[in-house]
């Protein structure tokens, strides 16, 4: 097997659902050695969230847990004990990085507290993913999903003017802010040889909304201009068109941000006489004054046609118009298949799987999935008899004292 | 902010990445302390430089939030790719830089003979990125397009919308800062390979593909059971009351989510324990789940009395997870939210004194810095040019009358 990019580093997660499992995913798909600790008994509540196949809930076949845990080693070890701590300095002591995501007011009493652990190793890195960071600002406050993409910021740009906020879909604050950590942490090894030693990394999942996502529109705020707002199916500001329309089996994103592309767009409407319309050349104000207009001009049109025909004329075209893919499409798409996108995993629970890849290919050091998602506690024997030393024996008693 | 190592100060990136998606590597590098060379043109102005002016109403290239943000801390270059002459100086950058990274289609980069095949030539040891909506290769490869296109080919959008009602699309620009940080993993990784190997190589990173990676859990529920997820509203699966309630004001917002039975017993109590707290069909979570949509009509009620910050204030200290829904001059104005940094200011010599933002993981040792304001249209063409690529002021004038330089 070829060498991987991070063939060599260690990783240690005690993460719990989303955000701190997929940075360590992003790691272990490139080569880390990730072990996953997780509470004896229940283990990660990923493993209650699903979807299971045919709905029948199993900690050994939840979706969410298998895509975001394969290539990892599964232990288990009650970090609430003395002993369990013990165990997890032995286990630091070897490691480059550890990766949690316990609200701050919960890591300590689980030994999750660097000051203590840089003693332990100095080279450790240490990520703490946390809803609101570690010691300022709303730290303190309690913030589950939902409540740190409002505080965010994100929630208030998507729903309907005189209704709700819709608070984004799933889980996308908690692997952005996976994503982010995982820079961080690489940033970090790399710092490593620099400055001699490890370093702790404090990321908010609110931070990541309120920085790389939603930098933009404070400017404009500043300077008084446009506040993006939820404006349904169309963004607000910007040039005509940046809007959902509807076509004859479904819905389509038309967006056009050049004047090249506007005219694509017309070309491929054959010209129409509207779109020599004097109210109709300046995109901006097209958007602010005519939207609506505009829009009950090409819909009809739209309408006449699927979306893989329209989809077909605008990649032909050069135009951005893509369809609205439901998740059907997406896993049936021919462009995803021919780039083997999906991955097929065999588990010894749940059967076989299928679960996006990688989103990049790497010429010299292919990203893999080597091992399914382990099952609960099954590199115990292999970690704490082969790695740490015990005995069979004590890893009995550790077992029956619930350590383990 | 105090002058504290930098991790990429030896590392040089060049910079073909336009828009927003394409800018993002270099500036998750420049913070931290790579130096940037962005290569834009005239003949082609990044998208990033176009729209409505922030002051005035005349088109400025040096007037775009966007472009600001992105670029902050990068060197500009100006060159004409499509420009034969410019070809000598191209190979010059990339014989000197350690990462380049790119976001055109692949048959533009083809185009300009800046495809990995031609580059390696130049620079074996280059770690090249492209980045494209749909990857370099398969059957839609020159897939144009901006965020929401990334969404909407991933089936973001397809979750986004009230309940059994048609998909809104999401909000913001989602797929741009996504795939951007993708991008930073997948550089940073070949970066510590080649540490170890001094390999470079090249990393095909698709945006439509970064998207998808957000969802597992959604492609899953329908490659295990064949059911397809649409409109998710604000419905949550396993807490109630779930979601976002209105509060006094206009278009003001809260955000209450109940998981627990001493949740629950919370709220009712910071409710003062109304009489319908105690029906049926609020009896435990699964009764609540079940009954979400009468439920939030009744907590809908009580919240529209309240200030969404002071209601939340005091939601939490009786242990409810509530946060007041930041608008875009809530998250300017709220000093407890920015303490954090969320942004920066930086002086630009069009706009003055203008936020960008900050950097979201802050590392105890090696924070990284925004080191400058955004650059403005070949304002580094002499040093790179000249004190990089040792031409003289009088080629560089030369080639800028020759329009190369452009």
């Amino acid at each position: 097997m070829a060498e991987q990019a991070l063939s060599g580093v260690k990783v240690v997660e005690c993460g719990s659902m989303v955000s701190a499992a997929y940075a360590a995913k992003l790691l272990a798909d490139l080569g880390a050695e990730v072990v996953k600790i997780e509470q004896p008994g229940s283990g990660d509540e990923a493993r209650s969230y699903g979807p299971f196949p045919g709905d029948i809930p199993h900690p050994e076949r939840s979706g969410l847990f298998l895509y975001l845990n394969a290539n990892k080693l599964g232990i288990t070890l009650n970090l609430k004990t003395k002993s369990g701590r013990d165990i997890m300095h032995q286990l630091l002591n070897e490691a480059d990085i550890l990766v949690e995501n316990h609200h701050p007011k919960e890591a300590k009493e689980s030994g999750l507290d660097y000051d203590t652990l840089k003693e332990v190793n100095k080279d450790l890195i240490m990520l703490s993913i946390s809803p609101f960071g570690q010691k300022c600002g709303y730290s303190d406050y309690k913030g589950y999903e939902a409540n740190c993409n409002a505080l965010g910021g994100i929630t208030m740009y998507a729903g309907e003017p005189n209704r709700e906020p819709l608070n984004p879909p799933l889980f996308l604050g908690s692997y952005q802010a996976g994503v982010a950590g995982a820079v961080a942490c690489l940033i970090a090894m790399h710092a490593r040889d620099l400055i001699g030693h490890g370093q702790h990394i404090d990321l908010a999942k609110v931070d990541n909304w309120g920085s790389f996502h939603l930098g933009i529109p404070l400017v404009e705020y500043v300077f008084g201009r446009r506040i993006w707002q939820r404006y349904g199916r169309r963004a607000i500001g910007g040039p005509y068109p940046q809007t959902i329309l509807g076509c004859k089996d479904g819905d389509f994103r038309l967006i056009a941000m050049t004047k090249l592309e506007w005219r694509r767009f017309l070309k491929i409407m054959d010209n129409p006489a509207w779109g020599d319309d004097l109210r109709f050349q300046d995109r901006i104000k097209m958007q602010q004054l005519y939207a609506d207009e505009l829009d009950s001009l090409i819909e009809p049109w739209l309408k006449k046609h699927t979306k893989q025909g329209l989809f077909q004329m605008f990649y032909d075209g050069k135009v951005p118009f893509t369809p609205i893919k439901n998740i059907e499409d997406v896993v049936n798409d021919p462009h995803l298949s021919a780039r083997d996108f999906f991955v097929q995993i065999d588990h010894p629970e749940a059967g076989r799987l299928e679960c996006p890849g990688s989103p990049y290919k790497f010429s010299k050091t292919p990203p893999t999935i080597k091992r399914p998602a382990p099952l609960l506690g099954e590199q115990n024997e292999k970690i704490y008899c082969e790695r740490l030393g015990y005995s069979r024996k004590e890893l009995l008693r550790l077992r029956r004292t619930g350590v383990i | 902010m105090s002058m504290r190592q930098l991790p990429f100060d030896n590392l040089r990136v060049l910079d073909f990445g336009w828009v927003w998606a394409g800018a993002v590597v270099g500036q998750i590098l420049g913070d931290m302390g790579a130096e940037v060379i962005k290569v834009e043109s005239r003949r082609r102005l990044d998208p990033a430089r176009q729209g409505r002016p922030i002051v005035g109403d005349v088109p400025d290239p040096e007037q775009n939030p966007l472009f600001h943000n992105v670029n902050r801390g990068k060197l500009s270059t100006t060159l004409d790719l499509t420009h034969p002459r410019s070809r000598p100086l191209v190979k010059r950058l990339i014989e000197i830089s350690d990462i380049l990274v790119e976001n055109m289609t692949p048959e533009g980069i083809e185009k300009l003979s800046l495809d990995y095949e031609r580059v390696k030539e130049i620079n074996p040891s280059i770690i090249m990125l492209s980045y494209p909506v749909a990857g370099s290769y398969g059957p839609f490869r020159n897939i144009r397009g901006y965020a929401p296109t990334a969404t909407s080919l991933s089936g973001i959008d397809s979750l986004v919308g009230y309940p059994g009602e048609p998909a809104l699309g999401m909000g913001g620009f989602y797929g741009d800062p996504n795939v951007g940080l993708h991008g930073a993993v997948s550089v940073l990784s070949a970066l510590w390979h080649r540490k170890k190997t001094g390999e470079g190589q090249y990393i095909d990173l698709s945006m439509w593909e970064a998207a998808v990676c957000t969802i597992g859990e959604a492609i899953m529920e329908y490659t295990m059971n064949g059911r397809i997820l649409g409109s998710q509203g604000n419905v949550s699966i396993n807490a109630a009351p779930s979601g976002v309630y209105p509060c006094k004001g206009d278009d003001k917002w809260i955000c209450i989510v109940v998981k627990t039975e001493e949740e629950w017993n919370n709220l009712c109590q910071a409710m003062e324990n109304p009489s319908w707290a105690n029906e049926e069909r609020f009896s435990d979570l699964y009764q609540r789940v079940q009954n979400q949509e009468a439920l939030n009509e009744l907590m809908s009620q009580w919240t529209i009395h309240y200030d969404h910050y002071e209601l939340a204030e005091s939601l939490q200290q009786k242990g409810v997870a509530a946060t007041p829904c930041l608008n875009t001059e809530d998250r300017f104005l709220d000093q407890r939210f920015n303490e954090r940094e969320n942004y920066v200011f930086v002086e630009h010599p069009v706009l003055g004194s203008e936020p960008v933002y900050g950097i979201p993981y802050k590392l105890s040792e090696t924070p990284g810095q925004v080191k400058e304001r955004a650059p403005l249209m070949g304002e580094h063409n002499d040093y790179v040019f000249g004190e990089l690529l040792r031409l003289s002021p009088e080629e560089i004038e030369k080639l800028k009358q020759n329009k190369v330089i452009y």
